[in-house]
């Protein structure tokens, strides 16, 4: 069963040699259960950072973040971390960084399964049964080495689905990888969000792989900045009532334009003025 | 988990391996500790077993005198207070004296019977079988020789016993029959050679042998009885010591309860008092060597499991991102280290408990007892190593343990702070040890111990921070130059904490090699310098008593040349008397091994044989003399006579003129015992009066063959010395008077002998001294009569004799002495280059060797004394800390290689040939080789500068010199950066595969 994410002006500050950087800067977002997400967005967005804080490997600095029924924010470190061995998941950027590279395929499954097994409620599958969901049947004695650069990804998703997580969070699984790599990776996350109802939130840099997700979600500026649906781009309202402008528009009004916004039976209009 | 430990072995099997070998080494080096105290122990007993004299190795309640009864004790309060004794072998002897074998010289008249525990197991029968029924006696070999006797002689002995000079009969004949003739197996075992010298020495005959029985059966009145134990030298074990000290005190109990003697004769405590005493100083050093050792090891493994762990940083993230349970997580992350941490440990224990064994003294027959390889005292130092690895590991990886999974998934590790502030207090806490240790004088004893150590690694610490800041300057220096390769292993260097701390491991490393070579090499100069001191010269051959003419006559044919064999006497230390050496100095310089430190050897000898009066010399015929007497001489009162001393060495000989009377001007004497000249040591007056009265003589004439035989020195006093020392109660008063030499003795009565000396040797004597001066008047010449001295220097020490003794010229010596032809044990120094047949060539001069010593053979014996055992533990330490400088290295190189030198692959995309990094790799680990061969040298000096002259060698500190031969040194510290070198270049120039893989990719 997915679990629905919700994000209310969730900010983010890193502290880097002294100086205050702001990943997110109030990011308001709802996603349902069972949906698939992509978050796009240009380096240094703050699309990785989002995606850590919903995986509860940090903390924010302001706002609220709920994973299904839980606040993140009000979870302690071990609460967080019993979440992530049972119904988190999570994918990190780099297929090598989510394996240990000593030992197979199995192993490594199970490993990720250790948190869970130890949990009263929760029917884990057969090794053999994830991997077979990510479609390296027959490979559990494989270790990584053995792997192509698209197994390897498949093979860390398979890690991240170990456990039989509501949430599955992965960063960046295509990059790397040809057309047909993408196109196998893209089928697992497909088939685990189909087969476990997963709610799916992918991190990339890839707009095609976006479009094969039911959603995309724009991250601009520490902020959601765009959405797109069907095929449409849509601006998001934030909870602030801040609203932010496409880029090809905003080629048109640089910044300390004046606008005059004029509302008219549903549609509003900008108008450039006070020069 | 144990697939998964297995695969993490199977895959770093080179990590796993390299702390097996540091959790070995740690262990073997805390347990060899113990091993080797024991085994130090262990030769130090056995050492001062194969010394001790007999008396040593004996307990014995005192003769005891008891009447005989025909129902005899049992001697029960005798072996009551002996059964305490456990260790010993009981020796019960029951002695009456007999007459009525044929009379041995030395016997006079009478021959100790003895009934003793044992002794046909002691023997080796040349004839006939043991005593065993009654009536049945053995006698040894010499004693049947002696007095004619053979196996089936019966003999007719009666008890009887010596009064007031008599021989007195003690009980009724008894005939006994002879029944073996004997040799002692083992005539230095302290069977033989108790105070009861059954076999006999001196003037004491040896005894007749027979079975307790016997002695019972025959009727007797007086009869001894000796209650000895003896103590094997096997017997004598280090951990017998505390039992062997009960025993003897429980023995000193038990006989203070009966009527016997009240205390036990033994000097077995001061025996082994010597040997704790001579362990304990050896042992002294192994803490001086273990605590680097194990603290280099520690060291080694916390900073590489923390390289290792620093280097999977990510696969600690992987697992801690699925949110494993914590004991899962700890077990994945240590695991792998603590396993083999924990495997090293019993190798450690074997390998420590196998090295004790083979690098004993004695290979083998050190070797610990089965029973005994598990004692309490290895299993506590093994659990004290393995605390320590286990902190060392957990130490290193406490953080990785403890960290946030966020911080985890970062590429780089944090930096840590404390290790500046631990920089600091290490820094601090060795000067405060090095100030401990100068200003107030202290030993190297409790946690001073650690002082080497913890100077070394301090200095290597100081010179790593100083090395970073060179090799910052330099890898600028070659960045501004264009020399890329430097500058990047420059920046690799000092940009990175873990090459800093390598410096140091190899540096502690490169110093512990140092510091064990200089100190094994100062020991070893330090032996062959007491061996040198102990014996004198090169070799010396020990001869049979002879008196000082002869032995000096007999090396001067042997050696004309005076180069290689050297005449010596020496007298033992007594009571009040200093020990004096007496030597031909005119051969001192070219023979003697003469000390460092004093005047030159050749300015010594000098003194000691300044120009002398040349002696009188008469041969076999008539000696002719002109005496006068005066005042009560007159009367034939008064007897001359010449005493002469044969130049070729031997008993003085003595020609008399008679007595004097009044009216003969003339008198002669017949000289004989002279035929190659007898050098005249002086006159002898004797008179022999019923009431005092002065005499009076005047010498005008010496003559022979018409010689004046004085050659004109006859009325000179000052060739002529009165007797003085106490020699004689009588004043004499020597003058020139009346045409001769005028001789007058006042208050003469009695049987009176007047000595007047002859002087042809410097007089008062020269001497040279080392520690308290001689006072005037004091001195004993070698015939032990007072004589008068000079001293010409005082030195720091003697041959032979050390810090203190007197040392003169045995040739002016013998001159000077009231009594010429005193025998004494001889010496003969042989120089090194001495030929091959000066010995033989000594005993065709007549003198009987008995004894053969090179400073090689006393190093060699002290090369298996507990201290040499130490060193060669501390050598050992040396060498391991090489091998743990190896492995910290490969663990470096083999982390790198598999976790790719940081920033390496970055310098690869923005196009840094894969050769320039394979050169600033080779930069990188052979400059950390080098200067941690030059940090460790530097550390090692300031170890040895701070503590050197404090580590416990068991020497004597003015034999040690200050500073090793800087060539001995050097060679293993070569030989070491030489293979480090090797394996740095090796590891460097592997690591090129590595950046063709990444550069291709």
């Amino acid at each position: 069963m997915g679990l629905a994410v919700t994000c209310r002006r969730v900010v983010h500050i890193y502290r880097v040699e002294g100086a205050d950087v702001v990943a997110l800067a109030g990011v308001d977002l709802s996603i349902n259960s069972g949906e698939t997400v992509a978050l796009v967005g240009p380096s240094g967005s703050g699309k990785s950072t989002l995606i850590a804080l919903l995986a509860g490997l940090m903390r924010p600095s302001a706002g609220r973040i709920g994973v299904g029924g839980y606040d993140l924010g009000k979870l302690s470190d071990a609460e967080l971390n019993r979440l992530r061995g049972t119904e988190i998941g999570v994918v990190l950027q780099g297929a090598d960084r989510n394996l240990l590279p000593y030992t197979s395929l199995y192993r490594n499954i199970w490993l990720a399964q250790q948190r869970a097994a130890g949990t009263k409620g929760i029917e884990l599958d057969d090794p053999e049964r994830v991997l077979d969901l990510v479609g390296l049947a027959g490979r559990r004695r494989a270790k990584l080495a053995d792997l192509t650069a698209g197994e390897r990804q498949r093979a860390a998703l398979a890690v991240g689905i170990a456990a039989g997580p509501g949430l599955l969070l992965v960063d960046e699984p295509t990059s790397q990888l040809d057309t047909a790599g993408r196109d196998e990776v893209l089928a697992a996350l497909a088939a685990v969000n189909a087969e476990r109802d997963t709610t799916v939130v992918v991190v990339t840099h890839d707009l095609a792989v976006g479009a094969r997700l039911g959603r995309v979600v724009t991250i601009r500026d520490g902020r959601v900045g765009a959405e797109g649906r069907d095929g449409q781009d849509f601006a998001v309202v934030a909870g602030d009532g801040t609203i932010q402008l496409p880029p090809e528009v905003l080629g048109d009004f640089p910044p300390g334009t004046l606008l005059l916004v004029d509302h008219d039976d549903g549609e509003v209009r900008l108008q450039p003025g006070g020069r | 988990m144990i697939a998964l430990l297995l695969a993490q072995i199977r895959t770093r099997w080179g990590q796993a391996l390299s702390l097996l070998v540091l959790s070995m080494v740690a262990t073997g080096a805390a347990v060899s500790a113990p091993v080797f105290a024991d085994s130090i122990d262990r030769a130090a007993a056995a050492e001062q077993a194969a010394t001790a004299s007999s008396r040593e190795l004996m307990v014995s309640i005192p003769v005891t005198f008891q009447e005989w009864s025909e129902s005899p004790s049992g001697h029960l309060a005798h072996a009551e207070a002996m059964s305490a004794l456990g260790s010993f072998e009981p020796v019960f002897t029951a002695e009456i004296r007999v007459r009525g074998l044929p009379d041995d010289p030395r016997a006079r008249g009478l021959h100790r019977l003895l009934g003793r525990d044992g002794f046909c197991q002691q023997v080796v029968f040349s004839a006939g079988r043991c005593p065993v029924a009654s009536r049945e006696i053995a006698l040894p070999r010499d004693l049947a020789t002696s007095t004619s006797r053979s196996v089936g002689d019966q003999v007719t002995l009666v008890p009887a016993v010596e009064m007031g000079g008599e021989i007195h009969d003690d009980g009724p004949p008894a005939v006994v029959t002879v029944v073996g003739i004997f040799d002692a197996r083992d005539p230095d075992d302290p069977y033989w050679t108790a105070a009861l010298h059954p076999l006999g020495a001196g003037a004491q005959p040896a005894a007749i042998f027979t079975s307790r029985t016997t002695v019972q059966t025959m009727a007797h009145v007086q009869e001894r009885f000796h209650a000895d134990a003896i103590l094997r030298a096997e017997a004598l074990t280090p951990e017998q010591i505390p039992r062997i000290r009960g025993q003897i005190a429980d023995a000193a109990r038990r006989l203070a309860g009966t009527e016997l003697p009240p205390n036990l004769v033994t000097e077995v405590p001061s025996l082994l008092d010597r040997i704790e005493d001579q362990g304990g100083r050896a042992r002294l050093l192994l803490p001086v060597a273990v605590s680097p050792l194990a603290g280099l090891c520690w060291l080694v493994l916390f900073l590489a499991v923390g390289h290792g762990v620093a280097a999977r940083r990510q696969e600690i993230g992987a697992i801690a991102v699925r949110g494993v349970p914590a004991r899962t997580r700890a077990a994945v992350v240590t695991s792998e280290c603590l396993v083999p941490v924990l495997l090293g440990v019993p190798l450690g224990l074997g390998l420590a408990i196998g090295l004790g064994g083979w690098v004993g003294p004695a290979p083998g027959r050190f070797a610990l007892p089965a029973g005994q390889l598990l004692t309490p005292g290895y299993l506590l130092a093994a659990g004290v190593a393995l605390a320590g690895s286990l902190v060392a590991v957990l130490l290193a990886l406490r953080r990785e343990l403890a960290t946030p999974v966020a911080k985890l998934l970062r590429r780089v590790a944090p930096r840590g702070r404390a290790a500046v502030a631990g920089e600091v207090l290490l820094i601090g806490a060795a000067g405060a040890v090095i100030a401990d240790l100068r200003f107030f004088d202290r030993d190297l004893v409790g946690l001073l111990t650690l002082a080497p150590a913890l100077v070394m690694v301090a200095a290597a610490v100081l010179a790593a921070r100083v090395a970073r800041v060179l090799t910052d300057l330099a890898g600028r220096w070659s960045l501004r130059r264009g020399r890329l390769a430097p500058a990047l292993a420059a920046r690799h260097l000092v940009r990175r904490t873990g090459a800093t701390r390598l410096l140091v491991v190899l540096g502690v490393g490169f110093g512990l090699l140092c510091l064990g070579t200089a100190s094994a090499e100062v020991a070893a100069a330090g032996r062959a310098a007491e061996a040198e001191r102990t014996l004198g010269a090169a070799r010396v051959v020990s001869v049979a008593p002879v008196d000082a003419g002869t032995l000096l006559a007999a090396v001067r044919a042997a050696d004309p040349a005076g180069v290689h064999a050297m005449a010596a006497i020496r007298v033992p230390r007594s009571q009040h008397d200093p020990p004096r050496l007496a030597v031909d100095a005119s051969r001192l310089a070219p023979i003697a091994r003469w000390p460092e430190g004093g005047p030159p050897v050749a300015e010594v000898a000098a003194g000691l044989r300044p120009e002398a009066p040349a002696p009188a010399v008469v041969h076999d015929g008539v000696l002719v003399a002109e005496l006068v007497p005066e005042r009560g001489a007159a009367g034939g009162v008064l007897t001359v006579e010449v005493r002469l001393v044969p130049v070729t060495g031997g008993q003085p000989v003595t020609a008399s003129f008679g007595r004097l009377v009044g009216d003969q001007p003339t008198y002669r004497a017949e000289v004989s015992g002279c035929p190659e000249g007898c050098r005249m040591a002086g006159l002898t007056l004797r008179a022999e009066l019923d009431e005092a009265r002065d005499l009076g003589v005047v010498l005008r004439a010496l003559r022979q063959g018409g010689e004046d035989v004085t050659g004109g020195d006859l009325a000179d006093p000052a060739r002529w010395r009165s007797p003085d020392g106490g020699v004689t109660a009588f004043p004499t008063d020597l003058q020139s008077r009346s045409g001769g030499l005028s001789v007058t003795v006042e208050r003469v009565t009695g049987a009176a002998e007047i000595p007047i000396g002859y002087v042809d040797a410097p007089y008062p004597l020269p001497v040279v001294t080392a520690g308290d001066p001689v006072a005037a008047g004091t001195l004993r010449g070698i015939d032990h009569e007072l004589l008068e001295a000079t001293t010409t220097a005082v030195v720091p020490a003697l041959p032979v004799l050390g810090a203190s003794g007197v040392l003169m010229d045995l040739e002016y010596a013998e001159r000077s002495s009231a009594r010429p032809g005193t025998v004494h044990p001889g010496q003969v120094w042989l120089a090194a280059d001495a030929p091959a047949g000066i010995v033989d060539r000594l005993r065709a001069q007549g003198l009987h060797v008995t004894g053969d010593q090179s400073v090689e053979d006393l190093v060699a014996a002290a090369e298996r004394t507990g201290a040499a055992h130490a060193l060669r533990f501390f050598q050992l330490a040396g060498a391991a800390a090489g091998v743990v400088g190896l492995l910290a290295l490969a663990l470096v190189v083999t982390v790198d290689r598999r976790g790719g030198r940081p920033g390496g692959r970055e310098l690869r995309q923005q196009g840094v040939r894969s050769r320039t990094l394979t050169w600033a790799a080779v930069w990188s680990y052979g400059g950390v080789v080098l200067t941690a061969a030059l940090t460790g040298a530097f550390g090692a000096a300031a170890a040895w500068l701070a503590t050197g002259d404090r580590l416990p060698f068991g020497l004597d500190r003015s034999v040690l010199p200050r500073w090793p031969d800087l060539g001995a040194v050097a060679a293993p510290w070569t030989v070491a950066a030489a293979v480090l070198l090797v394996a740095a270049l090796a590891g460097a120039v592997g690591q090129r595969a590595e950046a063709r893989t990444e550069g291709a990719g």
